[in-house]
């Protein structure tokens, strides 16, 4: 492995992060972690989801007698049973918890079973009759506009419809030298988290209701689960940590709905635990996009106009896909610099399933399509793809496709320039030569911006706080939860090194109602941005807190003169160890620095784009080798040089480990990976039919890592999450192409795609 | 859900048989497992016996016997990736177990359960064919020997009788004037059923020319086929490496084929790859031999 | 006193304007806010309530100058 730092300097210069392995590791390695799959209580039920037999369907008639009478069933509940609001979704709760009227994909719940063994509620389930009409199946987001298409919603198919246009597109055309114009495919990539959805509800004795849930976000859980049970937030305390594996699969709620409805009805604990196959058809996917994107250029390179059309495949219910959409939106025309832009998109429901967030949100859908336009431009203009890109970035300060000023930190060239030295694009010509004739290897190389955050008009926020522990140790408490990012070792080495502690001091408190703070959700590449401003600002009130309790009621209680060094504090009375402050201060009361956080945010929407324009981006660009069998179509992906804008690293180790998943997740959507439906019925239900990469597949990595504060974050740092898995998207098939000359459109590029490419004609 | 049923453990062959006899169609025979669980759980498993015949000694083992090569039922797949008597006289086989699942699989499948399963992916099945491999039969009433290529009959069935078990395959050692090759076509590296998958074997006589000619493909019709017309096509070749001219003599292989659209590939790409396979895998082995001209 | 009452998401419709300043007695809840916009149903129960990036309860008092945020849970990307 290679590696290459940038340091440019940060915000606070003289912090220095503990370099520690994950504090999670030692107990994930070695299985002691208790998941959610893994937790048992007294007296457990097991819970049954009985789901729809048809993807589009009335129901007539429900009838539980037959599941009830079997010997070990406590509960089979129907829509009839649901005591609250019969609906979830974060952002329309159009998605009923059990459906009463009519189902809409073939993960839909009709009833909910819960039995003293699986296996009984297995069986009961299967004697649950429920009589369906069925519909018309609506599969394909294009004719599902047309107006008598039949309808998946009472509404109509449209979830979401957004125009954002900039300038005059047609007078661009009318200005350009070239214009690529071009209809994109991308897959419906399935999250896969080791840890399928599972979790236990539990009763408890107070009229209270715990719930154990792998979740990205365990305060909105609790909403949505008060919203369903028609009880009092306060009553429901939601532990959604550790999570086995999210990447947006568990940001919306999953299972957690039915489970609370059951412990709420039986009285006792109930768990569930999905079967992969039920996962798969049942669960969130990121949405498949047919874009239609049209650009111009000048002779030169020059951008003059692009005009995009997305057609989100939303499947069933809203969830997240109008924010996904806006997103894409957003980044149609990546951070380039476009005069006329005109991005419009259509969030069409279908019984596809259904999709929700996931990692990278409409972005990667989008990128493809206008990096490959870039690329094309290039070719057809005699320019290279780094010259091409290097005409139309922008920096700081300039208007964004979008229309907006970008008033925080664009690094753009930085990657680009990053990419271009990397070792895999300098030497591209040697590492092209493959070792048998039919083997064709090819290198390309892609940017990508990716807004972090939730952006405008959602108020973004975050708390933290860090309590001084009686012997001197600390708690750090905040919301966000660790799927695998790696985060929360992130937070006690931030913690730390503002402490002046070593990390293993601070025992971290997070994902959880009761004993932790709201710091809104891990997703969108925020935590730890969100953390970073949070904890600082529970540092700077701890600090006041320090002061106070030394100084007694003198205090101002603003602008402290504490400051910390070697495990302790310089404070009015001289330095103290934390465990003299411990001692002193911390026997009776809790001394606890409370820290809050809000994203800053543009200060005009664009108009029709709800929560747009992003404020905070992040940037990398990465370079693919990739070696094609013109024989067969087969494509391996060989190396990969990832150059990535951290901001100011905290843990090196995590965020090269961010790009090996990013890479892989990347190329599975760039290579393998599609959830296959066809008339409603999904056809790839395990991993024998759904293909993601194994580490037989992965390609070598050369990291690059650069530096370049975020002026917003106390410590300089952006989030890095998602845009790992972007840049490397479009960068495959455009490896593809100047491996063999073919334009692959339509992702993932299977053996038979790009065989069929390269042979458009049989052979005969 | 796995469905309830009942669990017989043969301890010697002479139980093994005995309990096939008596058990007959009610029975599904498991050694490794890795095809009969996953039926299990996906209600596939017609039968309400499963004989345990993965303690049976007797069943174990590689061994040479003059100038053929014994190998038990039970011979795991990655025994036979590993066997140094596999990998000198039939690395064709050794190549073909190494492209089975990943470590897990290739620890506990065997080569009896690939062959009995008789799926038309199964990656041994085309290099057992190519090897003029025999499947050993035994039942109570004794021993009878089947070419491989006769065995299988259609996807999951084979001439193996209710009262039979695979107890073994035999084959003839590769001598030094035989070369074989193996490839398989899959969605990923590991991890993947075979979208098709191809064994060749050449024998050179004088000059080089390709004397005997045995090719196999997997995935492409209801069972594992031979293609004799390609293998025609492959003796007339001159011994001259030339892409261009194994090509044309793999291309008679689309012909030869019949396969079916499923949610891998369609027939007609799965005819077109299979061409792109055996041309690989032929010019492989023969440019060890052969040079260009 | 004076509070400044912002209303994001849904709760934009409870109120003429999305941003505004209101002259309260001392004491007055969070809550009572809440009330007085005649937030009910599944949209209360789905509301929380945000003072400068912290979340509050409707029992929460309300001090001159406090900035309340009435929103859904936040999501996105």
């Amino acid at each position: 492995m290679d590696s290459l730092s940038d340091t440019t300097g940060t915000t606070r210069p003289s912090l220095q992060f503990e370099q520690i392995a994950r504090i999670d590791a030692r107990d994930k390695a070695s299985g002691r972690t208790r998941y959610m799959s893994d937790l048992s209580f007294p007296g457990m039920l097991y819970a049954t989801f009985v789901r729809s037999r048809f993807p589009h369907a009335l129901i007539r008639r429900v009838d539980t007698s037959k599941a009830l009478a079997l010997p070990g069933v406590v509960a089979v509940l129907t829509a009839a049973d649901v005591p609250g609001f019969n609906g979830f979704g974060i952002v329309v709760p159009d998605m009923p918890v059990i459906c009463g009227d009519k189902v809409r994909y073939l993960g839909d719940t009709v009833a909910l079973v819960a039995a003293e063994s699986g296996r009984i509620a297995e069986q009961a389930a299967k004697l649950v009759d429920v009589d369906y009409e069925e519909l018309p199946v609506v599969d394909d987001p294009v004719a599902a506009l047309l107006p008598n298409a039949p309808k998946v919603h009472d509404k109509g198919n449209i979830c979401l419809h957004t125009l954002i246009a900039k300038g005059d597109v047609e007078q661009g055309f009318r200005e350009a030298d070239l214009i690529i114009d071009h209809e994109y495919r991308t897959p419906r990539q399935a999250h896969v988290p080791l840890e399928t959805e599972s979790g236990v509800a539990v009763p408890e004795a107070d009229g209270s209701l715990s719930m154990y849930a792998g979740s990205q976000y365990a305060f909105r859980d609790q909403l949505q689960l008060a919203r369903i049970l028609g009880m009092n937030p306060r009553m429901i305390h939601v532990v959604s940590n550790p999570v086995g594996g999210g990447f947006g699969s568990k940001d919306e709620l999953t299972i957690q709905g039915g489970l609370a409805l059951l412990a709420m009805k039986t009285g006792r604990p109930v768990k569930v635990s999905l079967s992969r196959e039920e996962s798969l058809v049942s669960g969130w996917k990121r949405h498949p996009f047919i874009i239609r994107m049209k650009t111009g250029f000048k002779k030169d390179g020059t951008l003059v106009a692009n005009d995009v059309v997305c057609y989100e495949d939303k499947g069933a219910y809203s969830s997240l896909g109008g924010p996904v959409l806006n997103l894409a939106l957003e980044h149609a025309s990546s951070l380039y610099r476009v005069p006329n832009t005109r991005h419009e998109g259509w969030a069409v429901f279908t019984n596809n399933g259904t999709c929700g967030a996931m990692r990278g949100f409409g972005v990667p859908q989008v990128l493809f399509a206008i990096e490959s336009n870039m690329n094309e431009a290039a070719e057809k203009l005699g320019l290279d793809s780094v010259t091409i890109r290097h005409r139309n970035v922008l920096h700081q300060g300039e208007v964004s496709p979008i229309g907006h000023t970008l008033r925080t930190g664009v690094s753009m060239d930085l990657v680009l320039d990053a990419i271009e030295r990397s070792d895999l694009w300098q030497r591209r010509t040697e590492y092209k030569r493959a070792e048998r004739p039919w083997l064709k290897r090819g290198v390309a190389l892609a940017i990508a911006p990716q807004g972090a955050g939730l952006g405008l008009g959602i108020p973004d926020y975050g708390g933290a706080y860090i309590d001084l522990e009686k012997d001197g140790t600390f708690t750090l408490r905040i919301g966000l939860v660790e799927y695998g990012q790696g985060t929360h070792t992130g937070f006690v080495q931030m913690a730390a090194a503002l402490l002046h502690v070593h990390p293993s001091r601070i025992r971290l408190i997070a994902g959880q109602t009761r004993d932790s703070v709201d710091a809104g959700p891990a997703t969108a590449s925020r935590s730890t941005y969100t953390a970073s401003n949070a904890i600082a600002a529970a540092y700077d009130d701890f600090c006041n807190k320090v002061e106070q309790a030394v100084d007694g009621p003198d205090s101002t209680g603003v602008a402290s003169s504490c400051t910390s060094r070697d495990g302790g504090m310089e404070t009015p009375a001289g330095f103290r160890s934390y465990e003299q402050l411990a001692e002193d201060y911390a026997q009776e009361v809790l001394l606890r620095g409370e820290g809050y956080f809000v994203w800053p945010t543009a200060d005009r929407e664009i108009p029709g784009a709800a929560g747009l324009p992003h404020w905070i981006y992040s940037f990398a660009a990465q370079a693919a080798l990739v070696e094609v069998n013109t024989l067969t179509g087969e494509t391996q992906l060989l190396r990969v040089a990832t150059a990535l804008d951290t901001g100011c690293t905290i843990n090196r180790e995590q965020v090269e480990a961010q790009i090996d998943g990013g890479v892989a997740q990347g190329q599975g959507f760039a290579l393998s990976e599609d959830t296959l439906i066809t008339k409603g019925q999904v056809r790839s239900k395990n991993f024998s039919t759904y293909v993601i990469p194994t580490v037989q597949d992965v390609p070598s990595h050369e990291y690059i890592v650069l530096e370049n504060p975020e002026g917003t974050s106390p410590l300089g740092v952006r989030g890095i999450g998602e845009v790992t898995m972007v840049p490397i998207i479009p960068a495959i098939p455009l490896a593809i192409h100047d491996a063999t000359g073919v334009w692959v459109r339509h992702l993932p590029a299977t053996p038979e795609r790009v065989y069929r490419l390269l042979h458009p004609m049989m052979d005969e | 859900m796995i469905k309830e049923l009942e669990y017989e453990v043969a301890h010697n062959l002479d139980e093994a048989l005995a309990l096939a006899a008596t058990l007959g169609e009610r029975k599904r025979v498991v050694a490794g497992g890795t095809d009969v669980v996953v039926r299990l759980k996906e209600g596939l498993i017609r039968e309400d016996v499963l004989l345990d015949i993965s303690g049976v000694e007797a069943l174990r083992g590689i061994r040479e016997e003059d100038d053929w090569v014994h190998v038990g039922a039970l011979v795991t797949h990655d025994e036979l990736a590993l066997s140094p008597v596999i990998q000198q006289s039939a690395p064709v086989l050794a190549a073909a177990a190494r492209t089975v699942g990943g470590p897990q699989i290739r620890h506990r499948g065997t080569i009896g359960g690939n062959a009995a399963n008789a799926s038309p992916a199964g990656d041994t099945l085309p290099a057992l064919v190519v090897l003029d491999a025999l499947v050993i039969l035994g039942s109570v009433s004794g021993q009878r020997e089947v070419p491989a290529l006769d065995f299988w009959t259609g996807p999951g069935r084979s001439v193996c009788r209710p009262d039979e078990l695979v107890t073994g395959f035999r084959f003839p050692k590769m001598g030094v004037d035989d070369v074989a090759g193996f490839r398989k076509l899959g969605s990923r590296r590991a991890m993947t059923i075979a979208t098709a998958n191809v064994a060749v074997f050449f024998r050179l006589g004088k000059g080089g020319r390709i004397t005997h000619a045995r090719i196999a493909s997997g995935s492409v019709a209801p069972t594992v086929v031979r293609l004799s017309k390609t293998e025609e096509l492959f003796r007339q070749l001159l011994p001259v490496l030339s892409l261009a001219a194994v090509r044309g003599a793999a291309q008679m292989a689309w012909k030869e084929v019949a396969p079916i659209d499923d949610l891998r590939a369609t027939a007609l790409y799965r005819k077109e790859a299979i061409v792109g396979l055996l041309t690989e895998t032929a010019y492989e082995v023969l440019r060890g031999r052969w040079h260009e001209g | 006193m004076k509070v400044r009452i912002k209303l994001f998401q849904d709760y934009k419709r409870y109120h003429d304007t999305p941003d505004y300043e209101l002259d309260l007695p001392e004491g007055t809840t969070a809550g009572a806010i809440v009330q007085e916009l005649g937030i009910k149903g599944p949209e209360l129960a789905y509301l929380i309530l945000i003072l400068k990036g912290k979340r509050v309860l409707d029992d929460y008092i309300l001090h001159d100058g406090d900035e309340l945020v009435f929103a859904a849970p936040i999501g996105g990307g």
